[in-house]
């Protein structure tokens, strides 16, 4: 599979992508270096699948990720991620409209 | 519209979730919230059942009925909310089995007074809330102490010792 699709779960990366949006990642990671500004989506060891946003690439190739939102965790709480961590890249995001169902 | 495909497709198959968590372990958790909006909620209740139908300014009490309805579902989702923030996030291993029966209680009956105007259920879900204020005060090792609230609807309400 070239692409991925995931759910976003979570605040941190308000207003780009909100908790409910899906996003469509390219994970043909040969066609790719993520670079500063790029949203990523990477496996963690502690949280599990992840996006943020990529800061900088260090030149042992590892990532420093942050979120958008001021109260997001960024790389002081989670390390930096291995190259090989990285799945893909976010390339599109689709966005429902906000509801809050009756029940 | 795109959103929508991928949501059905979501709920069938189950798409992986990728956590945009804030994840600051900020440690301020506390049931008040839920209290407030618990109470809140028999607020709403008792205000709905008062307003006056034989009156001439049917506007006005359409208008207050809406609102009271619109802060009865808020509140009655907030304590939803609060609740299960406090059960997920903060409650660990025993404590959380513990609340697991009474978190899915206080669900049932928040919803509950969402759907309808019934006193006895907005006055059960504050018990409830009461009641999980108790467990959630027990984890941190803090007594607490029932008083009732010294404002409109008077019930009595669970507050912490410190």
């Amino acid at each position: 599979m070239a692409f991925q699709i995931v759910r976003v779960a979570g605040q941190s990366m308000e207003p780009k992508y909100r908790s409910g949006d899906y996003l469509l990642v390219w994970t043909l990671k040969r066609l790719f270096k993520p670079k500063a500004g790029d949203a990523i989506l990477f496996k963690h060891a502690r949280h599990g699948l992840m996006v943020k946003l990529v800061e900088s690439r260090g030149a042992d190739g590892r990532y420093a990720v942050r979120g958008l939102h001021p109260l997001s965790s960024e790389t002081r709480t989670l390390g930096l991620i291995p190259e090989d961590d990285v799945i893909g890249k976010v390339a599109l995001c689709f966005r429902g409209k906000p509801k809050r169902p009756l029940r | 519209m795109i959103h929508s495909l991928l949501s059905k497709l979501d709920s069938k198959v189950g798409l992986e979730k990728a956590s945009a968590h804030c994840d600051v372990p900020c440690g301020i958790y506390d049931p008040s919230t839920a209290l407030i909006s618990a109470l809140t909620v028999v607020r709403m209740v008792d205000l709905i059942e008062d307003l006056e139908s034989n009156t001439a300014d049917k506007a006005g009490v359409a208008n207050k009925m809406i609102r009271c309805v619109a802060q009865k579902e808020e509140h009655a989702e907030d304590v939803k909310h609060e609740v299960r923030i406090i059960w997920g996030d903060f409650l660990k291993e025993a404590a959380a089995q513990e609340a697991h029966d009474l978190t899915h209680r206080i669900m049932l009956k928040a919803s509950a007074c969402r759907q309808g105007v019934n006193r006895d259920d907005a006055v059960e879900l504050v018990e409830l809330v009461n009641e999980f204020a108790e467990l959630f005060w027990k984890a941190k090792g803090v007594e607490t102490t029932r008083a009732v609230c010294p404002y409109e609807p008077k019930l009595e309400t669970v507050y912490p010792v410190l």
